[in-house]
């Protein structure tokens, strides 16, 4: 029989990918286990989207719009924290509203539950800056179901949203000055790609809000498309640009820690590829070459 | 350390996380099984309180205030469950038609701005800046590339001559395009479970719990194929 | 009368009305009728949502189907449609901020939903290994716009090598948006054609004729 090419080659083509799966887990935890603290750079659309932050003022209403729900909250994360103690900080004030059935359970994990004692990430910063729901923040729940929801609450937002999402009135409070989107100083969309078209096109567009998008990795080609025509100011990309933040913001975290096993990762994913390719030039094209030749 | 509350919870969310990595094993399993059912199962269930709470903040409460013309809406929200009789189908017909045709006139208006028009009007950029080669050399790049994409789209014509070798151009742009959206893709992806494996390992008193629950229901999960009866207790 | 409801021309009049009480009013500046195309789409919110109602029903009948026949793995089913009913009674008894009604999403829907998108690494991984090859000049470029891509997104490369930042500006910025424009504007193009089909009714599936009900 005939040399089936040289056995390093063979050796790749036939690795099994369960032994990949488990050097996957290894190379992600062993990094946060044990940091390196890789040095990082910033990116000319994160520091877009922090001087859009660094913008805002007391007398500033901000719609936070959270179209997402635990799995990208995961990516997002990073740059949800340091986004929201820049608008703690600069004493503007906050609607929330939900674009996923997820909102809801994740929002307490990031404020906090203040009536039931709930310690959430940011409770700290808010207690700094005496924060309180109701005088600062006010959030109106899952009421972004779809398309039609998010005209209704452009055009109608007083007809269409009467209570915050524990059935509190919301007449009496700072929304009373909103009208419609062109009444708010900024629009924050974390994206996960749900709804967050329909408000660039429906609030941003229509009513020349000023708009900016944390968006996973997934969906940051085609919210660029959106910066191109200028409906939205600044995006700022996924798990990477959620570490530069933090480096631009001086508030290290979770986001730089990071850094380690996602820059492993990107080398091992790379590493994978050249090696699967080394694999089949070097194995797998002759076998089928010869197969075909047999016939 | 925690109270006992919040440790159940974790130890629930790590049991919960190791039974759905453990679709990686390459066969069916009981536990990724079970976490499949419970994912569904509790997924929906919140699907229905939100969507419930929601009929109730957005739809009823209006009603209360006055706002009579929304009792339409669940009059016309009502009549698409008919669909599920012989009878009455058709009713349901009804609420579809307007939910399709109030939808298009929302969506098509502003998706020939914002996805169109817009999207042509970005690439009217200058060709040559000055003292910006950098600049004029990405506003070329970017309208050639889009230009060549669209021509190798164009089915209705021969490709052949100056619309055979765009086309071919923007097969390879388009290609190029796409290894860097995957690349993106990856980037997501990648810090998803960057993330999620930061939040099962911090603070430090997590990380034992979470790899010895996950090298438990592995072990487990071994056993059991060892034993031939995987494939008997799952879904 | 019900004759003329049922007809298929009614449905797409219906359709057509609906489209222009929406689509008109941004053309012609009469506040009666803008009022009227909000409250349209306030109310096709309401009717949208009650969509989830012949989900529930749906998934219902599907689970209790297989655990009434005893088909494999019945067992989980059932317990599909129990945590479904519990968690949903849980969450309107309790109200949504409830630690109850918390304690089901931090415990299975957080940890699940994570896992289920980050596992898509693995795949990816996976598919890097035993299927991406560079077996054409088209998937070789692919695969080294992905490797210089991923360089620039990985911070070490930058630190070290600062051009790969401008290769990854690049890559993204004119091809990967270049294509995401591509497709955004022929997906425009797309949507005007098909609505233009639906509203003159050459689209009957749309509108739920699909020849039985």
């Amino acid at each position: 029989m005939k040399n089936e090419g040289s056995n390093i080659y063979k050796f790749l083509s036939e690795f099994k990918v369960t032994y990949i799966y488990l050097l996957i887990f290894i190379l992600t935890l062993a990094p946060i286990l044990f940091p390196i603290g890789i040095p990082i750079t910033t990116t000319q659309d994160t520091k877009d989207y922090y001087a859009e932050l660094k913008t805002l003022g007391p007398d500033d209403i901000v719609l936070v719009s959270w179209n997402i729900g635990f799995d990208a909250l995961m990516e997002l994360k990073a740059g949800a924290y340091v986004s929201m103690r820049a608008i703690i900080a600069s004493g503007a004030k906050m609607v929330h509203v939900f674009g996923h059935p997820e909102g809801p359970g994740m929002f307490p994990l990031i404020f906090g539950d203040p009536n039931k004692g709930t310690v959430g990430e940011l409770s700290k910063t808010m207690e700094d800056h005496d924060y309180t729901e109701g005088d600062d923040y006010i959030v109106l729940g899952y009421i972004m179901l779809n398309e039609a929801s998010v005209v209704s609450i452009a055009r109608d937002f007083h007809n269409y949203v009467i209570v915050d999402w524990k059935g509190a009135p919301i007449s009496g409070t700072f929304l009373d000055e909103i009208e419609d989107p062109a009444d708010l100083a900024m629009i924050i969309d974390f994206s996960a790609g749900f709804f967050s078209e329909a408000i660039v096109r429906h609030m941003a567009m229509d009513f020349d809000t000023p708009m900016i998008i944390s968006s996973i990795g997934v969906s940051i080609a085609q919210n660029k498309l959106f910066v191109d025509a200028g409906y939205v100011s600044a995006i700022l990309g996924s798990t990477r640009g959620g570490a530069e933040i933090e480096f631009l913001a001086g508030q290290p975290g979770i986001g730089l820690q990071a850094m380690d096993s996602f820059t492993i990762i990107h080398y091992f994913y790379i590493l994978v590829l050249i090696l699967g390719n080394l694999a089949y030039f070097g194995y797998e094209r002759h076998r089928d070459m010869r197969r075909t030749a047999l016939r | 350390m925690t109270n006992g509350y919040e440790f159940l919870l974790f130890i629930l969310a790590i049991i919960t996380t190791w039974a759905m990595y453990l679709q990686l094993y390459g066969k069916p399993n009981p536990f990724y099984s079970f976490a499949q059912a419970t994912y569904m199962g509790a997924s929906f269930g919140l699907d229905l309180v939100v969507t419930f709470l929601f009929l109730y903040t957005s739809g009823f409460i209006p009603i209360t205030k006055g706002d009579v013309f929304m009792a339409l809406g669940f009059v016309l929200g009502f009549a698409t469950l008919l669909r599920l009789t012989k009878r009455y189908a058709w009713v349901s017909r009804i609420p579809l038609a307007i939910a399709l045709g109030t939808g298009l006139g929302l969506g098509i208006r502003t998706q020939i701005f914002a996805g169109f028009l817009s999207q042509i009007m970005s690439l009217i950029t200058p060709f040559a800046v000055p003292s910006d080669a950098m600049t004029s050399f990405y506003n070329i790049s970017i309208v050639l590339s889009t230009l060549f994409m669209l021509s190798f789209f164009l089915y209705t014509v021969q490709r052949e001559g100056p619309i055979g070798i765009s086309s071919q151009i923007g097969e390879y742009a388009l290609y190029i395009g796409l290894g860097a959206y995957f690349a993106q893709v990856f980037m997501g992806r990648a810090g998803l479970l960057v993330g999620y494996m930061q939040n099962i390992t911090t603070p430090a008193w997590k990380t034992p719990y979470s790899l010895g629950i996950g090298v438990l229901m592995l072990a487990i999960v071994i056993a059991m194929d060892r034993y031939g009866i995987l494939e008997k207790l799952s879904d | 009368m019900s004759n003329l409801f049922e007809k298929r021309e009614f449905t797409i009049l219906l359709v057509a009305a609906s489209f222009a009480l929406v689509f008109v009013p941004y053309f012609l500046d009469i506040p009666p009728l803008m009022e009227l195309s909000t409250k349209m789409a306030m109310i096709v919110s309401i009717i949208n949502a009650f969509a989830i109602l012949l989900a529930l029903y749906s998934q219902t009948k599907r689970s209790i189907l297989r655990v009434g026949q005893r088909l494999h793995g019945w067992p989980y089913h059932l317990w599909t449609v129990c945590l479904l009913y519990l968690v949903a009674i849980v969450g309107l008894l309790f109200g949504q901020t409830s630690t109850t009604f918390l304690f089901f999403q931090y415990a299975f829907l957080m940890p699940a939903g994570a896992v289920q998108y980050s596992i898509l690494t693995f795949y990816m991984a996976s598919a890097g290994m035993k299927a991406f090859r560079a077996r054409s000049p088209q998937a070789t470029l692919l695969i080294i716009a992905g490797i210089l891509v991923m360089l620039g997104q990985a911070p070490f490369t930058g630190a070290f090598f600062p051009p790969i930042e401008g290769i990854r500006n690049y890559l993204a910025e004119n091809f990967a948006k270049a294509a995401a424009k591509m497709f955004s504007i022929s997906m425009v193009v797309g949507a005007i054609v098909l609505c233009v089909r639906i509203l003159t009714g050459n689209e009957d599936q749309a509108i739920g004729y699909t020849g039985g009900v």
